[in-house]
């Protein structure tokens, strides 16, 4: 018992802020749950605060974990310091796990039937079980010493998707949700087990190191040397930033693209028609795979929706836990900070560059699959035995192709633009300000959709109208660009931008600005007098939305503040 | 006289209430190899983040190769070689990845050098940063700080939590940038025979503020070891201008001294005294001597 309590207040003592924070938020959501009251008059609010819910199980699942340790580990990810103490290694590894168990399976049960007395549809069990056998499992696979290097984020990749998998697909299948319960059950205490072997190894040093790469001598580096130099330092803070960041976004589309793949592949049967896009030159509707008509589309959505997490902060960094400045070895680069932040920008193109070309690799897989065709005059299948490339073929005019084209281009800014969201949160070293500008947007946008959709007890909108929206955005615009010469101005004065940069930065942000005004006005062409007649304004009101939230979501005055937060961090200049 | 590499005026910093560093002035002139010594926390690495422009002078000027070092740190940076204690190195890079990427940032980085010294080092270049010990990670960090033959060289504790072996090759790459012609050297460090074995000037700082910044040999012989013999037992020890501390009791006082041997001769005399033995002092007791006393 005193290992336990032990144990259990070191983890308390370690991660007491986050652990009252989480609580507090836990009481949050059944007050909203309590206030939705079983009704779908907020569906937002509901959907944002089961996110943040989701945000806070995450969280305590690092807490369980004592996930410090980078995820490309080769030996256990338990911490060494902990195999000192004068503790049994059952206790080393139940203590931790059960904790975390009982906190699991009472703050979701809590939850679910809090949410069941509202909604009687809702599961009560199954779910809870099923995060705290996802919990077991990362214990259990982050702290078995495997000797791969990232054997423990392929596993977890892997291991995941098949866990919810064979959740999911009995409960279709009208299995009861007790039979699921204790197979989840026996999940867990398999994870118990796997991770106690796991723990009593590493305690004993054991770890089995595979190395499936050639020895690099110093000769084969000397021979290399020449041709693998970098071309100039900025070439090498490329190379550096795309390692350290630049991967994650490409690794995740990747591994989302192979689930897809195998699920793509299992189905049989058409769906359709497709509409989306209308009718080919005949006449005719596609009709493909269900697999494919549910997740090209997801896929699409998806990579920017990674970027945007993945540029809030899901990161390798340059910041010390300790003290929050940088890496002496990223501070004391011999560049600029503009020349630093160039590089990471550059980085997070490429990035996006990369992951648009696994999407387009598993397109192109798509191209040869069956589809069919449907003539929307007879309303009948004409044509079973095509292909989506064919299908596509007859689709090809120039406007299609410049619509395709323009959809491209705007969704790789997109997630170029989400990527880079967070880089001045980030380099600014500030905790507070990383965790709370994701939290603080999320609030903002609910705040502005409260305010927009204002209505009065009688059920009249009073919130702005459409032309008074058009203008809030357009001022908004205008304090954006107040701030951005501001922000030009001292960093000019100060040296951190010189007037080259500027120039060329000028140049080029332009550039990408007006083609993708260009991109945009064209791909919004038949909609913008839509959405003229919908709010009975004039179509210049519309061009004028248009333009204005393109350059509300252009990312200057955050590039801007990258630079700025850079400069402050790398020289503590307060 | 040549310009300095560094000089610093009156630099004042300050961590919310706790003032690091106090009003330092100090001049490094080329060809210098400057020892920086203090106890824990006495400001010896704010200094050298001042240096390398990784904190910006609240009051006071910091000029490096006759630049400000926060406002161009590509001009300073590309001429400093850098190792800290702390290593700080992202440890997902092998060492071969490490030099090539350093070697991108340094015009003069010598291929051959850096080989000889990868040799020389027994580090083996596949290996992971963070698979090394803290001693190889250590002269993969001093590789790279050397291989472009940087123009000052800014040693941060380099030798930290050593072994010998990792010692001796971070004291023989000081002797080797000394060699070089033009060369300087800022090392700080707690072990003070290696900064005695090495260094030509000192700095001692406590407390934010710069002790004594002098040549090495001028230090030493401003500093010596003296038992005074007095007429009548004394019930604790006299004042005496220049006197760092103090043992004995009754008639015979040993003391460490400040100053010349002739002015010691003088002010015992006027105390009734006279020095019946002197002896110089090491820098290690100077050290101990003038941070007791401070």
């Amino acid at each position: 018992m005193i290992a336990a309590r032990t144990l259990a207040w070191s983890i308390w003592q370690r991660n007491s802020r986050w652990l009252i924070l989480i609580a507090g938020y836990f009481v949050f959501y059944g007050l909203v749950i309590v206030r939705l009251n079983g009704t779908d008059n907020h569906p937002t609010l509901f959907a944002v605060a089961s996110v943040f819910l989701i945000f806070c199980y995450l969280a305590l699942t690092g807490i369980f974990m004592y996930q410090d340790t980078d995820v490309g580990v080769r030996g256990s990810a338990y911490p060494t310091h902990m195999f000192t103490l004068p503790l049994r290694t059952y206790q080393l590894v139940f203590v931790p796990m059960l904790t975390g168990t009982v906190v699991f399976l009472s703050s979701g049960l809590a939850i679910t039937k809090l949410i069941h007395g509202y909604y009687p549809d809702f599961p009560v069990f199954w779910p809870v079980m099923l995060v705290t056998a996802t919990l077991a499992m990362l214990q259990a696979l982050f702290w078995y010493p495997l000797g791969v290097p990232y054997s423990k984020l392929v596993l977890t990749l892997i291991g995941l998707p098949t866990l919810v998998y064979y959740v999911c697909m009995p409960l279709a299948d009208k299995v009861s949700e007790l039979i699921v319960c204790e197979y989840l059950g026996l999940v867990i205490l398999s994870c118990y087990a796997i991770a106690y072997h796991g723990v009593a190894m590493a305690r004993q040093g054991k770890i089995q190191l595979f190395s499936l790469k050639p020895k690099i001598t110093p000769a084969r580096i000397h021979k290399q040397s020449k041709w693998l130099k970098f071309s100039s330092p900025a070439a090498a803070q490329r190379w550096y930033e795309w390692r350290q960041q630049g991967l994650i976004l490409p690794c995740l589309v990747l591994f989302c693209c192979s689930i897809f793949s195998v699920e793509m592949f299992r189905e049989r049967g058409y769906v359709g028609p497709v509409t989306a896009q209308g009718p080919n030159k005949d006449g005719l509707y596609p009709m493909v795979w269900p697999m494919i008509s549910a997740y090209a589309p997801l896929l699409v959505f998806l990579v920017p929706v990674i970027a945007l997490i993945v540029g809030c902060g899901a990161r390798r960094t340059d910041i010390k836990h300790s003290d929050r400045t940088f890496l002496l070895f990223f501070g004391a680069r011999p560049m600029s900070d503009g020349g630093l932040v160039a590089q990471k920008l550059w980085m997070a193109l490429k990035s996006s560059l990369v992951a648009w070309g696994i999407i387009l690799v598993q397109f192109m897989a798509m191209l040869p699959i069956r589809a069919a065709v449907w003539d929307a005059k007879t309303q009948v299948i004409v044509d079973q035995d095509t292909t989506i490339f064919r299908m596509l073929v007859s689709y090809l005019n120039p406007q299609f192709i410049a619509l395709t084209l323009s959809f491209i281009f705007v969704v790789i800014l997109l997630t170029w633009r989400n990527f880079i969201i967070g880089f001045w949160t980030e380099l600014s070293g500030k905790t507070w300000l990383r965790y709370g500008y994701p939290i603080g947007s999320i609030a903002l946008y609910i705040g502005v959709d409260v305010f927009l959709t204002r209505r009065s007890p009688g059920g009249q909108p009073i919130g702005p109208n459409f032309e008074q929206t058009v203008m809030i955005i357009w001022a908004i615009n205008v304090l954006r660009a107040i701030l951005a010469t501001t922000l030009i101005w001292r960093q000019l004065r100060s040296g951190v931008l010189t007037p080259r940069t500027l120039l060329r930065g000028a140049i080029l942000g332009s550039l990408l600005l007006a083609s993708l005004m260009v991109a945009v006005w064209f791909y919004t062409g038949s909609n913008r007098p839509e959405i003229a007649t919908i709010y009975h304004s004039s179509p210049n009101f519309a061009g004028s939305l248009v333009i204005g939230l393109t350059v509300l979501w252009t990312p200057i005055v955050r590039i801007l503040m990258a630079t700025e937060m850079l400069h402050q961090n790398r020289h503590r200049a307060t | 006289m040549n310009e300095p590499i560094i000089e610093i005026k009156n630099l004042v910093r300050e961590f919310g209430n706790k003032r690091a560093l106090d009003n330092v002035s100090m001049t490094i002139q080329p060809g210098t190899v400057m020892g920086l010594v203090g106890e824990n926390g006495a400001g010896k690495t704010t200094l050298i983040k001042h240096v390398l422009g990784l904190l910006k002078a609240q009051q006071g000027t910091v000029k490096v190769f006759g630049m400000d070092p926060v406002s161009n740190p590509e001009g300073v940076l590309s001429k400093i070689g850098y190792l800290s204690e702390e290593g700080d190195m992202p440890t997902w890079m092998k060492v071969h990845e490490l030099m090539r990427y350093s070697a991108a940032f340094y015009p003069t980085w010598d291929d051959q050098y850096a080989m000889k010294l990868l040799e020389e080092f027994k580090l083996d270049p596949g290996a992971k940063l963070s698979k090394m010990s803290k001693g190889q990670r250590s002269r993969a960090g001093l590789l790279v700080a050397m291989a472009y033959r940087p123009e000052l060289l800014v040693l941060d504790e380099p030798s930290s939590g050593l072994d010998p072996i990792v010692r001796k090759d971070i004291l023989g790459a000081i002797i080797r940038t000394i060699a070089d012609d033009g060369r300087t050297v800022l090392f700080s460090s707690h072990l003070l025979s290696e900064v005695e074995r090495v260094a030509d000037q000192i700095s001692i700082v406590r407390n934010g503020k710069i002790l004594i910044s002098d040549n090495l040999d001028t230090v030493k012989e401003s500093h010596l070891r003296a038992t005074l013999l007095f007429e009548e037992p004394l019930s604790r020890h006299p004042d005496l201008a220049g006197s760092l501390t103090w043992s004995g009791s009754g008639k015979e006082w040993q003391l460490t001294y400040c100053g010349d041997g002739k002015s010691l001769d003088a002010a015992a005399k006027l105390l009734g005294a006279k020095v019946i033995e002197r002896a110089g002092l090491s820098l290690e007791e100077i050290f101990v001597a003038q941070v007791g006393a401070a």
